[in-house]
C-alpha cells in the first residue's frame, strides 16, 4: 500500500508554536483519513520552522466499497396498482444510479416504501484525501495567526508551498491559496532551490542531502552532543534549560553549536543578570565550571554549517559583550542609589489604571503584612521585617536594571537590599515574593517570602475581582489565573493559615483605606471562590487524584471559603480509603441522609472566621461549629429507638470529628465517621422522616443535619462516583 | 559600507524592485510607521509600494550621547509592500545581499515579534531579523491600523540603519561609525544628540507642552470634521511626540498615562476612519493601477 507525504512550506514560524501543532496535525489526520475511510497503519510528524511534515504510511490504495440503503417514495406513489413504475419510480433509480427493476419494497411503521441498494464504489485514495488534508490544515490552531497579501485567508506564518503526494502521485490539496505539487525546498540559504519529491520514505532522506534535519527528536540530539563537547572542551557543562533548548531546536533546520567567550571583568555581575541577557535576549546557553559558577563561556546555535562560523561567533560575542555592557551601566548607576530611594519612585508607576499607582499597592502589603503575617503565626520578629520586606519589595521596578530586564524583577530587589544593609531574611523575601513565576518554578520557602508571596497575589487578585476582571476561557490577560495558582501552590502546604475568604476581606480593607475603594464584597468573593475552586481542582487533577473525590474534598470541609491545605489533606484521606467496600458502604449513608435534605435545610455554614482563623482555637472552634447543629435537636421529641441510637451516636462521635478536622487528621475523621452507619440504616429502616406531625419532622430533619454536618466535614460525598 | 552608502544602496535596490523612492516625512515621529505614507497607506484595498528613511524621535531613549548604541533620534529605513507579495521574505534576504551581508556567511535568523503601537490602534505580526544575534530589522505584516482591520496587508521592513552600519563598518559605537567622505556620525549628531537630551529632560517648558497639546488635540479634531484630514493627522502627530516629550521629562503621572495614549489613539483613529472615506469616494484611484 502506497504512503502518504503533506508538507506545509511557511515563512518562519514562531518557535513556541511548532511541537503542539504537529501534534495537532497528527491527530487531525488519524481523525480524517479514518472517517475517509482511509485510515493509515501508521501516522508520523516531523518539522522545522518552515515546514510541518506529515507522514502516513501504507494507505489504503481506494476507500472500500460501501453498500447502503437508501429509502425512496412510497411504493404506492412509485408504483400504480398494475406494478407499473410512475415518474416518481423512474427519477428515483436515476437519481440513485441503478435499474428500475432493482427497487425493492421495505416495511416500515408508515407503511410500504421503495428501497435502493447502492453501492458507492469508493474512490482511489488520491483523489478523496484532498478535501480531508486542506481540513486538517484549516482546522490547525495557534496561538496566534494572521493573514497576508489580500487572500484573506489565515495561519501562522504565510504559506508558500505545499507538497502532497501518494506513492508518487500529487493529491489534489488546496490551502491558503496554495496548490499542492511535488516540490519542495532545502535550507533557506544552505540550499534555496526547489526539487521534486521522489518519494514518501526518501523524503527525509532528500530534505537532509539539502542541510534541513527534518526531525525535532534528531535537531535536539545533535545540539545536545555538540554543546556538552564544546563545554567539556573548556572543563565546563551545560546546565540545561529545557525550554530555551526547545526554542533552539525550533529555531534551526540544521543545528551547529559553536563556542563563544565574554570578558571576565562582567563575572561581577549578579548570575541572574549574566544568564538573563545569554539566554532571554540571545537564546544561548550558559556554561558551569565544576563548582556550579558560571565560566566566562557561552554556547550559541547556528542555523546553519561550520562555514564562517567564525564570523557568527564573532558577532555573538560582539552583541553579548554590549548586553553585558549596558547591563553592568545599569548595575553602575543603580548601585550608586538605594532601594529606598527606588522604592520612592513607585508613585510614577502604574499598577493597574484603576487601582492606581504600584506606590499604593506598596501600601497596601505593607498593611496587609501584620494581620496576615499574625494569622499565618508569624512571630513579632518576622511581622517586622514582613512589613518592612513588604515596603521594599516592588522598589527594583524602577530600577535601570529591571526596566531594561523585566524578568530580573525581586532578583535585584534582593541584590539592592543586601547592598543597602536590609535584614537577610527582608532581602530573600523580596526575590522569593514573585514565586513561583510559571508552572514548574520553586515555591517560595522562607516564612517572611511566603508571606510576600501570598500578599501580593491576594492583593492583586482582590483589586481585579473587585473591579469585575477575572480570566475567561484562554483569554488572561493579566496572569490572573497564575496568580490565584501560584497561591494554591503556596497554600496546598501551610496548615496554618486563615482561610481564602477572610484573607480577601482583609485585603479588600486595604483597597478601602489605600485607594478609597469600597468593593461589593459579595460579588467579588463569588467570582475569587470559582476562580480557586477551579485551580484547587487543577492542582489535586496534577496530584492525580481523581475527579469525583477531588470534588468531594473540595466541597466539604467546615470552614466558610477554602482552606487548601484542608482540602488536599481530605482529597488524600479520601483516596487512601476509596475502592474499599467500607467506603462504598459510608458514602452511601451519607448520600442518603444528603439526598432527603435540600440544599435549604443543610446545615449553615459557619461563620466568616471559619474554624481555621490561625493557629489558636482550632478545636474549640470546630467543636462550636458542629455543637449548632445540634441545637435544634430535641431527645425529648424523639418516638423512636432508632432516632435516640442515631442521636447518641453523633454526639458521641462529635468531639473526635471537631478534633480531626481541626488538625487535619482527616483519617481519624473518616474512623469515627464509621459508627454512623448502622444508626443511620436503622433510622431509615424504622423512621418516616416526612410524618405528618410537623414538630416531630422538623426535629428529624434537625437530626439529619447533625449527621449530614459530620459527614460533610470530611467531604460532600454525594460527588463520590460507587463504580 | 558608509551610512551613506548603504541608504543609496537600499534606495536603489527597492527602486529596482518598483518601489517608489519617498522622502522623510518632515513632522517628527517616533518610527516611519507613524508617517502618513504608511499609517494612512495602509488602510483600504488600493497598492502602494514605497520606501524612505524616516528620521525618527524617542526623547526618553536619550543618553546624551554617551550611549554607544542608543540615542533620542536615529534613523529608520522603512520600506512598504502593499499587499505583502509571496517573495517578500526572499526580496528582503536580497536587499540584504546587495549591502554586502551574505547569508551563508552568517547566521540570519527570524525571531518571532509581534507589534503593537497603542498610540495609532496598529497591531501585526511578524519578527525581529538577527544577523548573528543582533536584531537588525523589524519585520511586520500590519493586522490592524486605527483599530481598523486590513484586508489587504501591507508588508513593512523596518532596517535599523545605524546598527546596521555599525555592523557593517565593524565599530561599536555609533559615534565612530562613518557617514560618508571620512566624517564620523559623532561629527554629525553628537551636539544635536546631547542639546535635544538638555532639552528633553532638563529644560522643556513642561506647562507650554501641555498647553501644545490641549490646542494640537483641539484643532486636530475640529479640521478631521471639515475633511481636512492630512493637517488633522499632522496634529495628531504632533500630539504624540508633545506626550513622548512629557514623558521624558516625569510630567505625565501613571494614571494619566494610559488616558493620554487614548486621547492620541482617538485622534488617529478618527484620521484614518476619513482617510478611508475619503478614498472609497474618489473610487481607490490607485486600484486601477495595480
Amino acid at each position: 500500500m502506497p504512503d502518504l507525504l503533506l508538507e506545509v512550506g511557511t515563512e518562519e514560524m514562531p518557535a513556541a508554536a511548532i511541537p503542539g501543532s504537529l501534534a495537532q496535525l497528527e491527530r487531525l489526520a488519524a481523525q480524517k483519513m479514518e472517517s475517509a475511510r482511509l485510515a493509515p497503519r501508521a501516522l508520523r510528524t516531523l518539522g522545522t520552522p518552515r515546514r510541518l511534515i506529515l507522514l502516513a504510511f501504507d494507505v489504503p490504495e481506494r476507500q472500500p466499497t460501501e453498500v447502503r440503503e437508501v429509502r425512496g417514495p412510497a411504493w404506492d406513489v412509485a408504483f400504480s396498482a398494475d406494478g407499473a413504475p410512475t415518474g416518481a419510480a423512474l427519477g428515483f433509480a436515476r437519481k440513485q444510479g441503478i435499474r428500475v427493476e432493482d427497487l425493492r419494497p421495505v416495511e416500515t411503521p408508515q407503511g410500504r416504501y421503495v428501497s435502493a441498494e447502492v453501492r458507492d464504489v469508493g474512490k482511489s485514495a488520491a483523489e478523496a484525501l484532498g478535501a480531508p488534508l486542506a481540513d486538517c490544515l484549516r482546522a490547525l490552531t495557534f496561538p496566534k495567526t494572521m493573514r497576508w497579501g489580500d487572500k484573506g485567508v489565515r495561519f501562522v506564518r504565510p504559506v508558500r508551498w505545499i507538497v502532497c503526494t501518494l506513492g508518487g502521485q500529487v493529491v489534489p490539496v488546496e490551502f491558503a491559496g496554495v496548490r499542492a505539487g511535488d516540490a519542495s525546498r532545502g535550507h533557506r540559504y544552505l540550499s534555496p532551490e526547489s526539487f521534486t519529491v521522489e518519494d514518501t520514505p526518501g523524503f527525509i532522506e532528500q530534505l537532509r542531502a539539502r542541510s534541513v534535519m527534518a526531525d525535532p527528536a534528531e535537531r535536539e540530539a545533535r545540539i545536545r552532543a555538540q554543546a556538552e563537547t564544546l563545554a567539556a572542551d573548556v572543563g565546563g557543562r551545560i546546565p540545561w534549560d529545557e525550554e530555551l533548548l526547545s526554542e533552539n531546536v525550533h529555531l534551526v533546520e540544521w543545528p551547529t553549536c559553536l563556542l563563544g567567550r565574554f570578558d571576565e571583568r562582567y563575572m561581577d555581575l549578579p548570575r541572574p543578570v549574566l544568564v538573563t541577557a545569554m539566554r532571554k535576549h540571545q537564546r544561548f546557553f550558559p556554561v558551569e565550571g565544576p563548582s556550579g559558577d558560571l565560566l566566562p563561556c557561552f554556547v550559541s546555535v547556528r542555523n546553519g554549517s561550520e562555514a564562517s562560523i567564525d564570523k557568527v561567533k564573532a558577532g555573538n560575542e560582539a552583541v553579548l559583550a554590549a548586553r553585558f555592557a549596558d547591563a553592568h551601566h545599569f548595575f553602575e548607576q543603580d548601585r550608586a542609589e538605594t532601594l529606598d530611594r527606588m522604592t520612592g519612585r513607585l508613585e510614577r508607576l502604574l499598577f493597574q489604571d484603576r487601582l492606581g499607582a504600584m506606590a499604593q499597592k506598596r501600601d497596601r502589603l505593607v498593611r496587609l503584612a501584620a494581620p496576615l503575617g499574625v494569622s499565618h503565626g508569624l512571630d513579632e520578629r518576622h511581622v517586622r521585617l514582613a512589613e518592612r520586606a513588604a515596603e521594599l519589595c516592588k522598589g527594583d521596578l524602577t530600577s535601570q536594571m529591571v526596566i531594561e530586564l523585566p524578568s530580573l524583577q525581586g532578583v535585584m530587589g534582593r541584590e539592592y537590599a543586601a547592598l543597602q544593609g536590609e535584614e537577610p531574611e527582608v532581602a530573600l523575601a523580596i526575590a522569593e515574593h514573585y514565586q513561583p513565576r510559571g508552572a514548574g518554578d520553586a515555591l517560595p520557602v522562607s516564612p517572611v517570602g511566603k508571606l510576600l508571596a501570598v500578599a501580593d497575589r491576594i492583593d492583586t487578585l482582590v483589586g481585579y475581582a473587585g473591579i469585575g476582571i477575572m480570566p475567561t476561557g484562554s483569554a488572561d490577560p493579566y496572569g490572573l489565573r497564575r496568580a490565584a495558582h501560584g497561591l494554591v501552590q503556596i497554600l496546598a502546604l501551610e496548615p496554618d493559615v486563615p482561610s481564602l475568604a477572610s484573607m480577601q476581606v482583609q485585603a479588600a480593607e486595604g483597597y478601602r483605606i489605600v485607594n478609597g475603594l469600597d468593593f461589593d464584597l459579595d460579588p467579588l468573593c463569588n467570582a475569587l471562590q470559582g476562580l480557586f475552586n477551579q485551580r484547587v481542582a487543577a492542582y489535586l487533577d496534577e496530584r492525580g487524584v481523581r475527579y469525583d473525590l477531588r470534588d468531594a474534598a473540595l466541597y466539604g470541609g467546615l470552614a466558610y471559603g477554602t482552606i487548601v491545605y484542608g482540602v488536599v489533606q481530605r482529597a488524600q484521606a479520601l483516596s487512601e480509603v476509596a475502592g474499599t467496600e467500607q467506603f462504598s458502604a459510608t458514602v452511601q449513608a451519607a448520600a442518603r441522609v444528603a439526598n432527603i435534605l435540600s440544599s435549604r435545610e443543610q446545615a449553615p455554614v459557619p461563620g466568616k472566621e471559619g474554624i481555621h482563623g490561625g493557629r489558636t482555637n482550632a478545636v474549640e472552634r470546630a467543636s462550636a461549629v458542629l455543637y449548632a447543629t445540634t441545637r435544634d435537636v430535641h431527645p425529648d421529641r424523639f418516638a423512636e429507638p432508632a432516632e435516640t441510637g442515631l442521636y447518641e451516636a453523633a454526639c458521641g462521635l462529635l468531639p473526635e470529628v471537631a478534633r480531626g478536622a481541626a488538625v487535619y487528621d482527616y483519617a481519624s475523621v473518616y474512623a469515627a465517621l464509621q459508627s454512623l452507619r448502622e444508626p443511620v440504616g436503622r433510622f431509615f429502616d424504622d423512621v418516616l422522616v416526612m410524618c405528618e406531625d410537623a414538630e416531630q419532622r422538623a426535629n428529624r430533619l434537625a437530626l439529619l443535619r447533625l449527621v449530614d454536618a459530620l459527614y460533610r466535614t470530611l467531604a460532600d460525598f454525594r460527588k463520590v462516583v460507587i463504580v | 559600507m558608509t551610512l551613506q552608502n548603504l541608504l543609496i544602496t537600499l534606495e536603489r535596490f527597492w527602486a529596482e524592485k518598483g518601489c517608489l523612492i519617498l522622502q522623510p516625512y518632515d513632522v517628527e515621529v517616533g518610527a516611519g510607521t507613524n508617517a502618513p505614507m504608511t499609517t494612512l497607506r495602509a488602510l483600504g484595498p488600493e497598492p502602494w509600494n514605497v520606501a524612505y528613511a524616516q528620521p525618527s524621535r524617542r526623547p526618553a531613549d536619550g543618553r546624551y550621547a554617551r550611549n554607544p548604541n542608543r540615542m533620542q533620534r536615529f534613523l529608520q529605513y522603512q520600506v512598504i509592500l502593499k499587499p505583502s507579495p509571496e517573495e517578500i521574505v526572499d526580496l528582503y534576504l536580497a536587499s540584504l545581499v546587495e549591502l554586502g551581508i551574505r547569508p551563508l556567511e552568517h547566521d540570519i535568523r527570524f525571531v518571532e515579534d509581534d507589534w503593537e503601537a497603542p498610540t495609532l490602534g496598529a497591531q501585526g505580526v511578524g519578527w525581529e531579523v538577527w544577523l548573528d544575534g543582533t536584531e537588525i530589522t523589524q519585520f511586520t505584516f500590519f493586522q490592524q491600523m486605527g483599530g481598523i482591520e486590513l484586508t489587504a496587508v501591507s508588508g513593512e521592513i523596518t532596517y535599523g540603519v545605524e546598527r546596521l552600519a555599525c555592523m557593517l563598518q565593524g565599530v561599536d559605537n555609533v559615534w565612530d561609525m562613518e557617514w560618508g567622505h571620512g566624517i564620523t556620525y559623532g561629527e554629525c549628531e553628537r551636539d544635536f544628540e546631547r542639546q535635544h537630551c538638555v532639552y528633553n529632560f532638563e529644560e522643556a517648558d513642561v506647562a507650554g507642552l501641555f498647553d501644545m497639546f490641549q490646542r494640537h488635540e483641539a484643532q486636530s479634531a475640529r479640521i478631521c470634521k471639515l475633511g481636512l484630514l492630512y493637517p488633522a493627522f499632522d496634529l495628531a502627530l504632533k500630539c504624540s511626540h508633545l506626550f513622548n516629550l512629557l514623558d521624558a521629562r516625569g510630567s505625565i503621572s501613571v494614571t494619566e498615562r494610559a488616558s493620554y495614549i487614548n486621547r492620541v489613539r482617538t485622534l488617529s483613529r478618527m484620521c484614518c476612519l476619513e482617510y478611508l472615506k475619503q478614498r472609497e469616494e474618489s473610487g481607490f484611484p490607485l486600484l486601477a493601477r495595480a
